[in-house]
């Protein structure tokens, strides 16, 4: 007999060593305790993304689910790249761009907003003082446009034009008074 | 367990009749799960056990072993074996076990059954050359054994393990461990002559 069969002689003897016979009973309760707890143990969300996928699988095929999961998945991502890559400033023309930022500066020095609100409050204390005061208003409208930077007149244009009825139902009665 | 049990080759184990049980399983039938928990528990063991030479954590690890089998089991798809499929799922889990315990670790060994004393085998290396080879008890055997075993690195003991303990063929072990049977012969060859080494004085 050759050292390689006795070798292979020598180390089949560790067949014997094996478990006491209660062993695979035990062993086999064991794991049966083991699945049931496991199911126990499941968390919440384990359940609720369970319950999901075996209601998509009944809905529709997986296949298809996939495909409209993925397409859903690339839609959202690509629109939220767009959004972080400046997409928002491609809806604005970019001459309503370069006039965006003087607005509120020329909203503030005009003189036009303050009039209209103490013209409100002159219109509620009575209407002979009202006719002076169109008059007043008038100047008062006409004086701001000096002051106005020629640069962003249009703009300014545009926004005074919204006061602008109200000085027009004034200006009939002003003339009178003038007269 | 009847030493015996050990013995029953996957070989000869019958395919159709795992192929039944995996399908009932699969369809929710946990009764046959415990059918295939049962037939293969003992040559699990021997495997996991010959591996790692604690009794605890092969305990341990068959019921990790089987727990994945159970839930992985609608996915397996009957490409190759039963048999093959739960050997390649032990061999993987027991190898990242060793690689997470170390090198040393503490060793628990199994009884050894008493059939062994009637092994012409046992006989043979404990009467036989006494003139030669001094004479071994069983216990000291066993830590012989296992002290060589010990040595060997994972993907050694691994074949020596599937090959001379368990029986397993060279393609089998090839499909287990998913390395050709060229790769599974020069571990296997290697592995030998280490251990011839280690129990010289036992082999000659």
């Amino acid at each position: 007999m050759s050292d390689f069969e006795n070798l292979q002689r020598i180390i089949r003897l560790k067949k014997y060593e094996s478990p006491n016979d209660d062993f695979l009973e035990d062993f086999v309760a064991r794991f049966r305790e083991r699945q049931r707890s496991e199911l126990l143990r499941q968390s919440a969300r384990g359940l609720l993304w369970e319950r999901c996928v075996t209601f998509w699988e009944n809905l529709v095929s997986p296949k298809w689910t996939m495909a409209a999961v993925t397409a859903s998945v690339l839609v959202i991502c690509s629109w939220g790249l767009w959004i972080t890559a400046g997409g928002t400033s491609s809806l604005m023309p970019a001459s309503m761009i370069a006039s965006a930022d003087p607005l509120p500066s020329a909203l503030s020095s005009q003189p036009q907003l303050a009039v209209q609100s103490e013209l409100i409050r002159e219109l509620d204390h009575s209407a002979d003082e009202l006719e002076i005061e169109g008059v007043l208003l008038l100047s008062r409208h006409f004086e701001g446009d000096e002051i106005v930077n020629p640069t962003i007149t249009d703009n300014i244009a545009k926004i005074s034009g919204d006061a602008l009825p109200i000085s027009y139902q004034l200006e009939p009665r002003s003339t009178n008074v003038i007269r | 367990m009847e030493a015996n049990a050990v013995l029953d080759l996957p070989v000869n184990s019958s395919a159709s009749e795992d192929r039944v049980l995996v399908e009932r399983a699969q369809a929710g039938d946990t009764r046959a799960f415990d059918e295939l928990v049962r037939k293969y528990t003992p040559k699990l063991y021997g495997l996991v056990y010959n591996m790692t030479s604690n009794r605890e954590d092969t305990s341990d690890l068959l019921q990790e072993i089987f727990a994945k089998a159970y839930r992985s089991l609608k996915r397996f798809m009957g490409k190759s074996s039963f048999y093959t499929w739960i050997y390649s799922i032990a061999v993987n889990m027991t190898l990242n076990f060793l690689k997470k315990r170390g090198r040393y670790a503490k060793v628990s060994l199994d009884d050894v059954d008493s059939g062994i004393q009637n092994d012409p085998d046992f006989i043979k290396i404990t009467t036989a050359n006494r003139d030669t080879v001094r004479e071994v008890n069983i216990h000291e055997l066993q830590k012989r054994l296992n002290d060589a075993m010990a040595r060997l690195s994972d993907e050694h003991r691994t074949v020596v393990t599937l090959y001379d303990i368990q029986g397993l063929q060279h393609n089998e072990i090839a499909k287990i461990l998913g390395v050709s049977e060229g790769t599974v012969r020069s571990r296997l060859f290697y592995a030998h002559r280490l251990l011839q080494s280690y129990l010289e004085d036992l082999v000659k």
